[in-house]
């Protein structure tokens, strides 16, 4: 096994672990938590078995590794924006959640 | 003795504030509430001395935020009624008593700009209003005239159930949909509007197309 299939094996399996800790704390709904994780399983099995994707490519139409690495690279970016977005409105969420705590108790005192 | 409150989410309404205030209690509504979300202008000052109580937000969150915040301490302080108007001065406090005909009936009455006479809105904002509410049918399943209205009425049930989570213009379609989905009753009620230079010229209007493909967007990511 070559070294660059490790490390994407590595990478995927810890991705895999966050999608579940995500599905965990609900902050993956019914469609995006098969979504992801079918999406790194496939990725784990591409590592494993890296003949099988040149088959798959030239029958999607993708013609090179690089132009695979592209789009694979696309993908991991949306999953991050992604992750990025939903951090945000949690973090919005909280802050609402504080700046409504603080207003209610200073009627109060 | 029903107990009702009057709610004011307010941003920056200092000009208008104590005329509307004064108005509400004209019609007999002594029970006023204001959201203040963190205005940087004398909207507190003047509210306050107007004889409402002022909640305070440290911090601008929303229109949605504050709207919820007025939920919340209508929930905790035992109220019968949540009555929530804009505090732009667009909303006729004559229509509170029209709206509140029909609270004992439904859980929520909606204060609709979009049945009677239309004259007076602007065709901008009337085709803002049909998009927002086919958006809201598209999103959270159920259609009403009026999605997007800022003057509705809440039963105990009512502000028991629904909660608002959207912090911004999102929150009105967000509500709808909890009509819809904790299938509680509602009514829309033709109301009058009054569209002032002030209310018109309000920057943080939630029917803008920017928002509008905002809001779009902020439902998808939700989903």
């Amino acid at each position: 096994m070559d070294t660059i299939q490790i490390i994407i094996m590595i990478f995927s399996i810890f991705a895999l672990s966050r999608v579940f800790t995500n599905i965990k704390h609900k902050n993956l709904d019914k469609l995006e938590a098969p979504f992801w994780g079918i999406f790194w399983i496939i990725i784990i099995f591409v590592a494993l078995f890296p003949g099988l994707i040149d088959s798959f490519f030239l029958f999607i139409g993708i013609e090179s590794a690089t132009q695979a690495g592209l789009y694979g690279l696309i993908i991991l970016l949306s999953y991050m924006i992604f992750r990025l977005y939903m951090k945000i409105e949690e973090t919005e969420r909280k802050i609402t959640k504080i700046v409504r705590t603080i207003a209610i108790k200073d009627d109060r005192t | 003795m029903t107990k009702i409150l009057i709610i004011l989410p307010a941003y920056n309404e200092g000009k208008i504030i104590t005329k509307v205030i004064n108005q509400i209690k004209k019609v007999g509504f002594q029970d006023i509430l204001i959201i203040d979300d963190g205005s940087t202008d004398e909207t507190v000052k003047s509210a306050k001395k107007a004889g409402a109580r002022v909640l305070g937000h440290i911090i601008n969150r929303g229109a949605g935020a504050a709207t919820s915040t007025g939920l919340t301490y209508a929930k905790i302080n035992n109220y019968d009624y949540a009555i929530f108007m804009d505090s732009d001065g667009q909303h006729n406090p004559k229509d509170i008593k029209k709206l509140l005909n029909y609270a004992d009936k439904y859980d929520v009455v909606i204060g609709s700009r979009m049945i009677g006479n239309l004259e007076n809105m602007p065709i901008q904002r009337r085709i803002a209003n049909f998009i927002g509410s086919l958006i809201t049918k598209l999103f959270f399943g159920l259609f009403v005239r009026d999605s997007q209205s800022g003057f509705k009425i809440f039963n105990k049930n009512a502000i028991r159930k629904i909660n608002v989570t959207f912090d911004r213009y999102e929150f009105c379609s967000e509500i709808i949909g909890e009509i819809h989905n904790k299938k509680l009753s509602f009514k829309e009620v033709p109301i009058e509007v009054i569209y002032s230079t002030h209310s018109l010229e309000k920057k943080h209007s939630g029917q803008s197309i920017k928002n509008g493909i905002k809001m779009i967007i902020k439902f998808i990511l939700r989903r």
